[in-house]
């Protein structure tokens, strides 16, 4: 029988409110500050000095700074005709909708024969992925994911699972989102966003989230390929799961059902009971109603362990960045895991009520080093994602479990 | 050895219209979906004609999901469903469950509501539709529209990758059946006619004043179209143990990014010739056992030349023949390649090859048999789907005879 390819994390390049770094970001989530909104200029134009940045609009700016620093991390060097084919698999929900309303604004007002040619390149959805594949060379397999808010941790899920099958070696995959005023009308108008700016994961009385922008990558590599090269293994991709919610989240009964389904996925995917899981990087982001469905499933699934996962919910911190939430939890996750602690922890439990109560970060938590995390990501449609993800200490010793 | 991939379903949204069977009798008897565009003002174009879905009539389905509430590629993307359901046997009565999957590809998602949200703000009428905006705009809602109207209730996605997107979400789909995280999947691809797209190519001079004629000497370019087709893809196993009839085997797929420029192909096909190769090696088909391509033939004089090219590369010998229905449907952006699989899927059951229309002079330097003008009956053993796409992005899909 053949032996099971292996696929491990050998980098991670992040660009967010927080910062440049997985240093930053852990730092910063520690830390406890709030920070949701856009990214400073610091944290993305020193990754794209020295080149023409004119044809990049702001999706395509961040998603190529994030592969920069993915890249780097891996110590990966530009890539030349006749390198091996990197892939590039990015999640994302709006993309390039601003440009793209104001290419069809200038169109409609000056007329079509004055738009831009390269304007008009951005407007596919799948432009930010074109844009950084052509920066840095990626000529591999791509994909560009769009599942609502879990779209980034789709594109990991999957660029994992197509390492895994044997179509590829080496993956850049994560997400990527703007903060537009596209995004911030449509939300603004849905009700969704906090009119308080106090965005609280878990805790009923929040008014909503926070809307926040970004790009993170990982560097997804099948174990033999790594290895050959030297690589400095961060972690291991397990194994993910997913399921789809037809009420839409209006039935709380299968919204929670689903998002179980998808933790249970994963959790079977990597052949781990939920007693092994020591964190959890949840989509928890301050809508009352779907930190509700997840933190009922949370329950469902990791009550009966005796230590409980520590729950991590980093959008209350860094707030709601849709397409590339889920990517920048998988990088949170995977800076808490080298670092050997879970920023801010809380323990999320269903009350003989229902009611679901969130504890203080006094309240007992796994002690130790965590070592084995999964990360969530739930869509206002529907869509549930989780993946589960091992430290590099102990993934060789999950041979033998 | 990895499970095996059919196709028992097709559902269509063209603009030679939406029955499998009259619809294929018009390809093969060269018929025209072109026609003056009418979905807005093209006065101020040097050019006017598209691939509109003039006289769209919805296949029914469940009424789960208000086809008033979401947007045109969605409403074709049900339809489409709706459609491949019925054709392969599955009552819908029920909830489809957890064990079925949707992925559509599309290029533009819901361009038109960017379109109405624009002309709202340039008649002063702001604010007032952000939240429909946002409940009908995100290109992942055609999907989810489509799992909400079947009851699909498991891996749900778009995959937006221009205009190869309808092989891209194929090829996501066969994977996700090879690794059994799905046992059904209605998969393909879904755009709507847009003005922000017929701009854009108006701009870059690609759109054809008179008509669409892929690799003639003087063809004049492309013309942007609409549609919608959905595969219903499942193992051969449950295939077989549910008496479904299969049009084709999906054999392999190959998928590859030039990183070379955004609007045009590598000049020497580089991506293009991957693509192929990935699909033959992935399918354990050797190269002269393809019977026929589906070109991705825009009919612009950039693609064909490096499409013919790159097609010359893989196929030294003596490459199979290769025709386009671009030439009669138009570009129907990210549903093409969708639209172009079910072609495929057709020509191997049917053993026929639809023709590029509007062929006169060869063009030396795409010297290929395009099937010009007239169909033509030959042994279709294993056909390949091609499509390339904004971004460099480039794919090829294998469809065989299945045999049982």
């Amino acid at each position: 029988m053949a032996v099971r390819r292996r696929v491990f994390i050998t980098g991670v390049g992040v660009v967010c409110c927080l910062g440049d770094s997985l240093g930053a970001l852990v730092d910063g989530l520690s830390q406890g500050g709030l920070a949701a909104g856009p990214v400073d200029p610091q944290f993305l134009d020193p990754h794209l000095a020295g080149r023409n940045t004119y044809p990049l609009d702001r999706p395509a700016r961040l998603l190529t700074a994030a592969a920069s620093l993915a890249l780097a991390d891996a110590r990966i060097p530009a890539q030349r005709p006749g390198d091996r084919d990197i892939g590039l698999f990015v999640g994302t929900v709006f993309s390039t909708a601003h440009t793209i309303m104001r290419f069809d604004r200038q169109a409609a007002t000056e007329g079509p024969a004055l738009v831009s040619p390269q304007a008009f390149a951005n407007t596919v959805i799948n432009a930010p992925l074109g844009q950084a594949a052509i920066w840095h060379g990626l000529r591999g397999i791509n994909r560009t994911f769009a599942t609502g808010a879990s779209s980034g941790l789709e594109a990991i899920a999957c660029a994992g699972e197509v390492i895994l099958s044997g179509r590829a070696d080496c993956i850049l995959a994560g997400g990527v989102e703007e903060v537009s005023d596209v995004s911030m009308r449509a939300f603004a108008a849905s009700g969704l966003l906090s009119p308080s700016g106090r965005h609280r994961p878990y805790e009923p009385a929040s008014d909503g989230m926070t809307l926040s922008e970004g790009a993170a990558l990982l560097v997804l590599e099948e174990a033999g390929a790594a290895a050959r090269r030297g690589a400095t293994v961060l972690a291991e991709f397990l194994g993910c799961g997913r399921a789809f919610d037809v009420s839409q989240r209006t039935d709380e009964r299968r919204s929670v059902r689903s998002v179980v389904h998808a933790f249970r996925g994963a959790l079977g995917a990597a052949n781990l009971g939920p007693g092994r899981v020591d964190a959890i990087f949840s989509a928890a982001n301050g809508i009352p109603r779907l930190d509700r469905h997840e933190a009922l499933a949370l329950s469902a699934v990791f009550e009966s362990e005796p230590e409980p996962p520590a729950i991590c919910a980093v959008k209350g911190q860094i707030g709601e960045a849709l397409g590339a939430g889920g990517s920048i939890q998988c990088a949170a996750l995977i800076g808490s895991l080298r670092r050997g602690c879970v920023p801010t922890p809380l323990v999320v439990c269903a009350t003989p009520t229902g009611v679901v109560a969130v504890r203080p970060q006094d309240a007992p938590v796994r002690a130790g080093e965590p070592r084995i995390g999964l990360i969530s990501s739930l869509s206002f449609d529907g869509h549930s994602s989780a993946l589960a993800l091992a430290s590099s200490s102990v993934s060789d010793s999950l041979d033998a479990t | 050895m990895q499970p095996t991939v059919v196709v028992t379903g097709i559902g269509l949204v063209t603009s030679l219209g939406q029955e499998i069977g009259p619809f294929w009798d018009r390809l093969l008897r060269g018929e025209s979906g072109i026609s003056n565009v009418d979905s807005f003002d093209t006065s101020r174009f040097a050019v006017h004609l598209g691939g509109e879905v003039k006289a769209f009539r919805p296949a029914s389905g469940t009424g789960r999901c208000d086809p008033a509430a979401v947007g045109r590629a969605s409403r074709f993307a049900l339809s489409a469903a709706a459609a491949a359901l019925r054709d392969g046997g599955i009552n819908v009565d029920k909830e489809l469950g957890d064990n079925w999957g949707v992925c559509v590809g599309t290029t533009s998602g819901e361009p038109q509501e960017i379109e109405q949200a624009v002309d709202r703000q340039l008649a002063g009428d702001g604010d007032g539709s952000w939240s429909e905006f946002l409940e009908r705009y995100p290109c992942h809602t055609i999907a989810s529209n489509v799992a909400v109207e079947f009851g699909v209730g498991g891996d749900v996605s778009v995959i937006p990758a221009a205009c190869a997107a309808g092989n891209y979400a194929i090829t996501h789909a066969v994977e996700a059946l090879r690794a059994a995280r799905a046992e059904y999947v209605l998969a393909g691809g879904a755009d709507s006619f847009s003005r922000i797209t017929y701009s854009g190519f108006a701009r870059l001079g690609a759109i054809a004043r008179d008509c669409c004629s892929p690799f003639d000497l003087n063809r004049q370019g492309m013309i942007p179209a609409e549609g919608a087709a959905i595969l219903l893809l499942e193992r051969s196993d449950t295939a077989r143990s549910r008496g479904a009839r299969v049009y084709a085997e999906v054999a392999g797929c190959g998928l590859s990014c030039d990183a070379h420029h955004m609007t045009g192909g590598h000049p020497e096909g580089a991506g293009a010739v991957r693509a192929m190769e990935l699909a033959l090696a992935d399918a354990g088909i050797d190269r002269r056992d393809i019977s026929y391509i589906s070109a991705h033939g825009t009919g612009t004089r950039s693609n064909d030349l490096v499409e013919a090219l790159a097609v010359k590369r893989v196929f030294t010998q003596a490459p199979p023949p290769i025709s386009s229905i671009k030439s009669m449907l138009g570009h129907a952006m990210g549903a093409a390649s969708a639209i172009e699989a079910a072609v495929c899927a057709l020509a191997v059951r049917n053993d026929q090859v639809p023709p590029t229309v509007n062929f006169r002079i060869p063009d030396p330097d795409c010297a290929l048999d395009c099937v010009p003008n007239f169909p033509r009956s030959m042994s279709v053993h294993v056909a390949m789907n091609n499509a390339y796409a904004f971004g460099g992005t480039n794919s090829s899909v294998l469809f065989r005879k299945w045999k049982g």
